[in-house]
């Protein structure tokens, strides 16, 4: 895909990638993604299903849908990757677009997972998002209030 | 009598009337129960020597030491409880030098030993760091006298973490030693990574990583961290084992916390926040084996209550073990014991107060 013609004024990795219109998360992200939350990333580790989402998959995602392509997220090549991360990434990424009222249908069209290597992964990406997609708006913002709760006494303790 | 500031010091010659009677009763060092018949206050026990006291005899305590034996079937697959009445004999011990503040002898007696598997040296290991240093210098085991329970014994590294280790953090990574890890430090991904390798190639002679099974050991390894001290309220060790059996081509994990375990902290959630549960569980229809088949389920979530969380156990249940990437997953957890690929679960008559998961990976999961 070509790079729209003001692309190359964009210096971000985000970007970058998108000039591709694939993430390949063990390339452009670690090839170890870890954790759930920034807070949780071991020893300076910046490994996390919440960075990932909010530093690199949004704004990729916000620019394919602006140009009307699909984005490649491919997942192989990584070395160890938990639910957490899968969930934290692609999940929560389609309660939080349901919730500020976005069409989580062409967002769904928009992203494309690729795993060759263990399709499980593929797979439970799927799931999740299905699981976020079919909770009522309501649902979802009882849940982050309550995660919200969550991390905010953990942050104080 | 003048009264004077209580402040003063003994020695002084004149005594307010409260100072003179502590005065005295400091002085009269012999206590005679018989002056205090009708007072308020209990009377002192006399001291009898701790082998008279009936349960602390079962207990195998003797004036110097604290002796537990354990059966000739010490394996946690086979003797379950068995196994956890010497673990919370264990603790019991270990807790009563920290109370009483003394640095009485624990004698872990092995010799009649012929059966040990390495999850429960791991468990007995891990069961021993209540806090640092509880154990150097006082925990003792007398040696079996099966060969092969001794070598396995040996290749553990349990002798040195009891003898030597100041801090348990430190040990150096090795085949088959166990990982004793403080409450306060998160798993290394790299660590994660040269265990999962070491793995592999003992299991098909190559590095080739599962990245599924990889995240999922780097998930329970996090879970753990996490209940060993959760919200910074912990003060337990946590522990991974791996034990690499070359002859068999078969590694055998085990990661091990000490926090309340799944079942308890699951239901001091839905007390406070569901009144219906706490009903149900006051019943006891709401039992730990019910709470932690549930929570494999999913359909039971974690200690936030929010319905999107709690993926980990669901996704190594419903993925990765019916996708043949692992076998004999098993939870111990509080009073319930859940094999997740055998399908055998029980209920436990002696509960784990924290939580034991454990799983092989042989050839036959190799794909």
């Amino acid at each position: 895909m070509e790079f729209p013609s003001k692309g190359h004024y964009f210096t971000s990795k985000s970007h970058q990638i998108m000039s591709s219109n694939k993430i390949s998360i063990a390339q452009d992200f670690t090839p170890t993604p870890g954790v759930r939350y920034i807070e949780d990333e071991p020893n300076g580790a910046k490994n996390s299903g919440e960075r990932f989402r909010e530093h690199i998959l949004v704004d990729a995602l916000n620019q394919a849908i602006a140009d009307g392509t699909k984005l490649e997220i491919d997942f192989d090549g990584v070395r160890a990757m938990g639910p957490s991360f899968i969930d934290e990434a692609f999940g929560v990424l389609v309660g939080k677009w349901k919730l500020a009222g976005k069409d989580v249908q062409k967002l769904r069209k928009t992203i494309v997972i690729r795993s060759e290597s263990l399709r499980t992964f593929k797979l439970f990406a799927e799931e999740r998002m299905d699981f976020w997609q079919n909770l009522s708006v309501n649902q979802i913002e009882l849940d982050f209030k309550k995660i919200d709760k969550d991390r905010a006494q953990n942050k104080t303790k | 009598m003048r009264k004077l500031s209580p402040k003063h010091k003994e020695g002084q010659i004149m005594h307010c009337r409260r100072c003179a009677r502590k005065h005295r009763k400091r002085k009269d060092k012999k206590y005679n129960p018989q002056n205090h018949k009708n007072s308020k206050v209990p009377a002192k026990i006399t001291k009898l020597p701790l082998s008279n006291i009936p349960h602390l005899r079962r207990l195998g305590v003797t004036r110097d030491h604290f002796s537990i034996k354990a059966e000739p079937d010490f394996n946690i697959d086979s003797a379950t409880e068995s196994v956890l009445d010497f673990v919370q004999r264990l603790r019991t011990a270990i807790d009563s030098n920290i109370a009483l503040k003394n640095n009485k002898s624990i004698i872990l007696d092995l010799s009649e030993v012929e059966k040990i598997s390495h999850t429960t040296i791991a468990l007995v290991a891990s069961a021993s760091f209540l806090k640092r240093r509880a154990h150097v210098g006082v925990v003792f085991i007398s040696e079996p006298k099966n060969s092969v329970v001794v070598d396995r014994l040996r290749s553990s590294g349990l002798m040195e973490l009891f003898r030597f280790v100041d801090f348990p953090g430190d040990v150096p990574m090795s085949k088959n030693k166990i990982i004793p890890i403080h409450n306060k430090k998160v798993a290394d991904p790299a660590l994660i990574d040269n265990l999962m390798n070491m793995a592999m190639t003992t299991v098909t002679g190559k590095p080739l990583v599962n990245p599924l099974v990889a995240g999922m050991f780097g998930e329970l390894t996090k879970n753990s961290f996490y209940h060993a001290s959760p919200k910074g309220r912990g003060k337990e060790m946590w522990c991974i084992s791996c034990e690499y059996d070359e002859p068999n081509k078969t590694v055998k994990f085990s990661v091990i916390d000490w926090g309340i375990g799944i079942s308890n902290s699951i239901k001091r959630k839905y007390m406070v926040q569901k009144p219906g549960h706490a009903f149900r569980m006051m019943l006891n229809i709401f039992d730990d084996l019910t709470v932690v088949r549930n929570v494999l389920n999913g359909k039971l979530v974690s200690e936030s209550g929010a319905m999107s969380r709690g993926t980990g156990l669901p996704f190594i249940v419903n993925h990765i073990v019916k996708e043949n990437y692992l076998s004999n997953f098993a939870v111990i957890s509080n009073a319930a014991y859940v094999n997740v690929s055998t399908d055998i679960s029980k209920k436990l008559g002696i509960p784990l107060k924290g939580t034991l998961l454990y799983f092989e990976i042989s050839p036959d999961n190799v794909k």
